[in-house]
Parts: C-alpha cells; structure tokens; sequence
C-alpha cells in the first residue's frame, strides 16, 4: 500500500508552534479590535448545505468546493466561506435581535484549486459582517476596522483599493447587446484590456453608454480619477454613486490613508454580489488581497430577511507569513526551567514546579529522565537556561541552554 | 524599493522584447551577455528581467513574484485565471485555428468529433460557445501527428503561415483567435507600484507608436 498516511493532501498543511504563536498573535490582536467595536464571535459549521451558496460571490462557483453527500442523499460542501452562514443564522436564529447585528468569526475556509497550483485549499480567515445597516455611517465604520486591522498588524505600506460593486453592471445593463457580449464586456473591464475593450465596444455601437465603459477601466488611481469620471459619468444615477464614493474617499483621508487609498471603478462584480462599495487591501510581497469586504444588500434577502449588509474578511494565513517572512515573529523567549525530582522526591517535583509556574511568563518543564545527565543534554538541546534538582535540597544548575 | 520584475518568455520573443525595451530607452545591456544568468538586471538595477518558459510566466506572474510579464496571448486563455492584460504589443502575431483534413467537412456527420491540441482549455471554451460536446485528447508535441495517426478528426493549435499544416494535408477550419504578445500585470502589483507600472506602460505605448510609424515610412 501507498504510504498516505505520512502526508497532508496537496493543498493543505500541519502548522507547528512557531507558526501557531505567530497565527495567534494576529488572531489575538483582530479579535480585540472586533470586540472593541461591539462585535460577537460566532462560529458556523464546518459543513453547510450546498444550497446556501447558490448566490455566491466570484470564485465561488460549486466546482471550487469540497462536497460530500448526506445519508438522505443532500448535497454538503465543507464551509467556502463564512459570509453566507452568518446571514443565514442571522436570518433565522436573530431575527428578531435588535439591528444592527454586529458578528466577527475566527473560522478556516474551504476551496479547490488547481493540481499543482501552488495554492492552499484551507484557508484561517477572520472577519465581521454588519448586518441592518446601510448608511456611510455602517460604511466607514467597515473601513475604519479594516484600517485598524492592518495597522495592528504591524503594516504601514499597504494600500486599500475602493470600489463599488453596482456601477458596472449598472452600466452593462443599459446596453442592448446579447448576453454573451455583456459576459464578454465584463471579462474586458475585469483584465483591464483597454485595446480589446476598446476594439470590442466599437463593435456595440457608439452611444454615450459606450463611451463610459470604455473608460472604466483607466477610472483607477487616486483622487484625480474623480475628476476623469465627472467627464464622462452624465446621468443622475451614477452620479450619485460617484458623489457618495468621493465623500467617502473625502473621509478616509481625513483618517489619514493619503495615497495609500485609491480607487479603482472599474471592478466587475461576479454573480451581482455586491450591491455597493468594494474594498481591498493589498501589501508588498504578496501577490492577492490580504483583506477584502464591501456591501452585499441582497443576501439576506435569499434568507427570507430584507436587510442590507457590509462585512470584510482578513487572510489570517498571509498576514501570518507576512509576520514571519519580515522576522517580525521572534522565537519564542520565555525563559524554561527544567525541573527533575531526584529518585524518591518524584511528588516533591511536581508539586515544586507546580509552583515554579506561578512565576510570571516562567515555562517550566518537568525532567521525565532516569538521570542527571539526560536531563542536562535535554536541557542544551531544547535551550533550556536551569535544571532544578530537587532532592533533599534544591540546587540549581546552569544548563547552558540560552532561554535563561 | 525592490527592482520591477518583468518575466519575459525564452527564445523568440525574448530577442523583440529587448529590442523594445531598448526603443523605452532603457540600458539593456546587462540582458546581453547574460550567460547562463535567469535573471538580468536593467536600466542601471531598476528592473529585472526573468526568463521563463510561456505557461511559467502566467504562474509567476499571477502569484505576483513577478510584477508584470510579456507573454503570448495563447498562453493567456489557456491557462490564466487572474491578471490584468494590459496591452497588446503587436509582436509575435498568428492565430489559434481550428485545422482538419483538406476538403472533409470537420462537423459532419453525428459522431463525436475527437481533438487533438496542446491547449485543452481554448479548445473546451471553443467547442462550448457552439454547443458541442467533443472528446479533447492533450498533445504534447507535433499535434498535425494525431489526425495523420488517426487518433483525431482535427486539431486546435497555433497557425502562423500555415505550411505545416498543408504539407500534411490539412487546412484552416475555422478562426479561434487571433493571437500576439500581451503585457499582463499582477493584481496586488498594479496596486501597490501603480505610479512605476504606469510610467513604464505609457513608454512602452510611445517606442510601440514610434515602431508603427516608422513602418509606415
């Protein structure tokens, strides 16, 4: 038989200390954050019914996600995202809660990727998502913890790319063209092939809407793009759209983004997902968002509730290894204390390490060894400063490790 | 700042893409007694070059080690998923064809047609925009072998001039796309050094305008 059992599925991966203490710190400094806002933790399932995610956003197409069958022959996917879960129990377990509804989750995803791609199939991600309000008061409120977030993280180059979800798809919408040319359309817009959108449109005709669209794609950078767009963006619909992202934009300076915001108005909205602004954080090294969130106004409708909603989720994993890879992360320290009970005084040992431990940020390990000298080569080897001998007294020795 | 790294494929178009770069008025001369190096420094360290295999390039680029990258469009439809492609260069024009035996009507008949081609992707996109379900066999090689061998009843692959095809005795079906060299960026990359890419871009667009003039002369 193939040795299996030796190794994870392609894909996935075992996380050993080092990351581990890494992960948690980011978890634990997330976690504040959220809870300082007034978030709840929730958790959701690790398997849902594949019917929950039949309005999903891009990416999330059922051929991405692990599924299993049910022993009444249902369709199960383990978890692709948490988004949809946390709508669905808010719109049946809360729903008579006071709104808005304010949730954070701490939860690993779930998605296929290629053979050999290089990428992960389980991902560690945390996020929140603010559920009955709709207002640049709920939006702002969404970008000020992204914010947070990354700053918290220890990042100062980053960079948050603002959207909006609706606008694209607003202006699709008013072409007469076949659907295969609108899917077309929206690819062109979505790689930014301005010679290709260009060529193509022409194709469409040449009315005012085209001429828009040809430009949605160059609609990115910072705040001159404001500018380029009131060029070309004529009719009061989305007009106001463009109004209401300058005000935010208009804020976010003020909290203090400068040129780490821009702005990208050509962003396709896969599935008509999101219903309102977009956002994404992007950090050097990495080449996809570390965090990315925005408005989804109909989701909760699929759930039987009419109730607006904005949320984000965090990478957890790429905010880790962006922690390790810049040696943020240094191993950990505490000073170690091993403590070996000489023949006979095993309990006297314990219960003296057992108080050894109530020293402050002191780990202290028991010496499960028959003798002294095991004890003093394990200590060298795991780095551990002092053996404590106890027998009818207690020395202390210098073991040589360095966690002194 | 690190150097911005711009994946180029081996061969062919690795040779149009330094002249090109020397038409930005960029200092190549690191990229030309390269020996055995994979990865050229120039303009004085700003930029690197990496050469890399086509379909590595998509891989590189997309997993954002390699800021942006030149790279035919066919290898682009095949195998991208996520990247900006943002200009067309011109260079390295052909077209992915539909090819079968000369003078047979490849669709006749109810059968299920069989097709070779060394790019599955292009050609499963291809026959679901017609309805058509067909049986892709993957190709590593010459693909025109397959339906000389009998193994299909025609092929998807690149057509430059077409002689190839001819001296085995198939012909052009049908036009797939039309193909030539792209630019292609990073996501994460065209966010976070906009201002480089885009300044590199706008003289990449001036030494191609430059080229097409002196064409027409």
């Amino acid at each position: 038989m193939k040795k299996d059992y030796l190794t994870t599925p392609k894909g996935a991966k075992d996380i050993l200390p080092e990351e581990c203490e890494a992960q948690d710190w980011i978890e634990t400094r997330l976690k504040k954050i959220f809870k300082s806002y007034g978030y709840g933790q929730v958790r959701t399932p690790g398997i849902e019914y594949l019917d929950i995610y039949a309005e999903a956003p891009g990416n999330l197409g059922s051929e991405h996600m692990f599924k299993l069958i049910d022993n009444e022959g249902r369709i199960l996917v383990l978890r692709p995202d948490s988004t949809a879960p946390i709508a669905r129990l808010t719109a049946s377990r809360l729903k008579k809660s006071c709104k808005p509804v304010r949730l954070y989750y701490n939860q690993r995803v779930y998605r296929q990727k290629g053979l050999y791609s290089g990428r992960r199939i389980e991902t560690a991600q945390m996020g929140v998502e603010l559920i009955g309000a709709n207002s640049i008061k709920a939006d702002l409120e969404m970008l000020q913890m992204a914010i947070e977030v990354l700053e918290n993280c220890g990042l100062t180059e980053y960079r948050i790319e603002l959207g909006h979800g609706g606008l694209c798809e607003l202006l699709i919408s008013r072409l007469t063209a076949a659907e295969a040319d609108k899917d077309q359309l929206r690819q062109l817009i979505q790689v930014k092939n301005y010679a290709a959108l260009n060529d193509f449109l022409d194709t469409l005709g040449q009315g005012d809407e085209i001429q828009v669209i040809k430009s949605l794609p160059s609609l990115f950078g910072g705040r001159e793009v404001f500018d380029q767009a009131a060029e070309v963006f004529k009719d009061q619909e989305t007009k106001e759209i463009l109004a209401y992202m300058k005000s935010l934009f208009d804020v976010l300076q003020q909290l203090g983004l400068k040129e780490r915001l821009m702005l990208d108005l050509g962003f396709v909205n896969d599935n008509d997902y999101y219903t309102g602004i977009i956002f994404q954080a992007y950090i050097h090294g990495f080449g996809e968002a570390v965090l990315l969130g925005g408005r989804y106004d109909r989701l909760l409708e699929r759930f039987g509730e009419k109730l607006p909603a904005i949320g984000f989720g965090a990478n957890v994993d790429l905010l880790t290894k962006n922690r390790l890879d810049t040696g943020q992360q240094s191993p950990a320290e505490a000073p170690k204390v091993l403590v070996w009970g000489e023949p006979g005084y095993e309990v006297l040992s314990l219960q003296y390490a057992k108080t050894l431990r109530q020293t402050p940020e002191l780990v202290v390990e028991n010496g499960l060894f028959q003798n002294l000298e095991e004890c003093k080569a394990y200590a060298a080897a795991k780095g551990i400063g002092y053996i404590h001998v106890v027998g009818q007294t207690i020395e202390i020795l210098e073991a040589g490790g360095a966690g002194k | 700042m690190k150097p911005l790294r711009i994946a180029v494929a081996k061969g062919r178009l690795e040779e149009k893409t330094l002249v090109l770069l020397e038409k930005m008025g960029l200092d190549c001369t690191g990229a030309k007694d390269k020996g055995r190096k994979l990865i050229l420094p120039i303009d004085k360290g700003r930029l690197e070059l990496v050469l890399a295999k086509a379909p590595d390039i998509v891989t590189y680029v997309e997993h954002g080690v390699c800021d942006m990258g030149i790279v035919g469009k066919d290898t682009i439809m095949e195998t991208a998923q996520s990247l900006y492609e943002v200009m067309d260069l011109g260079v390295g024009c052909c077209r992915m064809m539909l090819a079968a035996y000369k003078d047979r009507d490849f669709y006749h008949g109810f059968g299920i047609k069989t097709v070779a081609t060394k790019y599955p992707n292009i050609a499963r996109a291809f026959f679901e925009s017609k309805d058509m379900d067909v049986s892709i066999v993957k190709i590593e090689g010459s693909v025109e072998l397959a339906p000389l061998l009998g193994l299909a009843d025609g092929i998807v692959d690149i057509v430059e001039t077409g002689s190839t095809l001819r001296a085995n005795g198939l012909e052009e079906k049908e036009l797939i796309a039309h193909l030539s060299a792209r630019l292609v960026v990073n996501i994460a990359s065209m966010k976070m050094r906009k201002e480089e890419i885009d300044k590199l871009i706008s003289r990449l667009r001036l030494a191609l305008a430059d080229d097409k003039e002196g064409e027409k002369k």
